[in-house]
């Protein structure tokens, strides 16, 4: 008998018996999940997850909640990513965060080639909402 | 949930903010000159006015933002000052100095203790460790792996300098 069918058994008797109880049912919590099963987000989850919470962002504090999430892992955020950041800094009004996306673009590549790649995609968005870089803005402190 | 309802409440009440117009004039030079050394300085009502009027500047095109208004808004929100404050000047060598007048200092009282103490004594003597070794050597001490089996090259108790040295 497999595993997940004498959980599952096991699920319904405790259902059962739970009625005589008056406990209210928890039907997800009877099938533990344990972190081996559990599904590991894939780059392109990730993507689209990131991108949906910076659309649906309304303020400064979600803004940059989100972008301490999205650059805290072990990844460069996808530029499409940064685009929907970057709209959502425009549209909460907060320029300095803007640049400071960059920034953290900066200190995640690996090398300054692809934080270049990056810079290109970017660069139109960039120029049409007019944000200048951070070594742009304080040229001596390098 | 009460800070959530907060933001709710922030929330609803934001477009009418936003309708507040986005001021149209570039603020002047002087208000934003060195405006990073005399941060730390300015009356915290000083402070919030001058970052609201860069805040509704930031409402119109970021475009028509001088350099000076777009360093002073990137200065005041992620500038080293506050919780982000650098450490001060020369602070590892204030460390490094510290810690070597500590190691200093304690290694003078041991000294000043030592000078203090009684000398050592009269047994810690190369000549009285060799009468010892012999003496156990003869009542045939430690038989198996000590000092008195076959074989035995240690140096026994022996572990002072000559008594004519000292």
């Amino acid at each position: 008998m497999a595993p997940s069918t004498v959980l599952r058994i096991a699920a319904r008797q405790f259902r059962a018996t739970s009625r005589f109880a008056a406990v209210p049912t928890f039907r997800a919590s009877a099938i533990r999940a344990y972190s081996s099963e559990s599904h590991e987000e894939t780059f392109e989850e990730f993507t689209s997850r990131y991108e949906k919470e910076f659309d649906s962002v309304q303020d400064v504090f979600e803004l940059q909640r989100n972008l301490n999430n999205a650059f805290a892992y072990d990844l460069v955020p996808a530029p499409s990513v940064i685009v929907a950041a970057l709209k959502a800094a425009r549209r909460v009004n907060d320029y300095p965060t803007a640049v400071r996306i960059f920034e953290g673009i900066k200190a995640k590549v690996e090398n300054k080639g692809q934080y270049e790649q990056y810079l290109q995609e970017l660069a139109p968005l960039k120029e049409e909402l007019g944000i200048t870089l951070k070594e742009d803005l304080f040229p001596e402190s390098k | 949930m009460f800070r959530s309802s907060i933001v709710r409440a922030s929330r609803s009440v934001a477009p009418r903010v936003q309708c507040r117009a986005a001021s149209t004039h570039p603020l002047s030079n002087p208000t934003l000159i060195d405006v990073e050394k005399r941060w730390e300085s300015m009356p915290p009502q000083e402070q919030a006015e001058l970052w609201m009027s860069l805040r509704d500047r930031m409402k119109g095109s970021w475009a028509e933002l001088t350099p000076m208004e777009k360093k002073a808004s990137y200065w005041i929100a992620f500038g080293p000052h506050g919780p982000r404050a650098l450490p001060p000047p020369g602070e590892g060598k204030k460390v490094f100095l510290g810690t070597v007048i500590g190691v200093v200092a304690s290694f003078v009282l041991f000294l000043g203790i030592r000078q203090l103490g009684r000398p050592l004594p009269s047994t810690m003597t190369r000549e009285w460790e060799e009468a010892t070794n012999e003496y156990l050597k003869e009542q045939k001490v430690e038989p198996i792996t000590g000092i008195s089996s076959e074989g035995y090259s240690g140096p026994g108790y022996v572990q002072s300098p000559p008594a004519a040295q000292k």
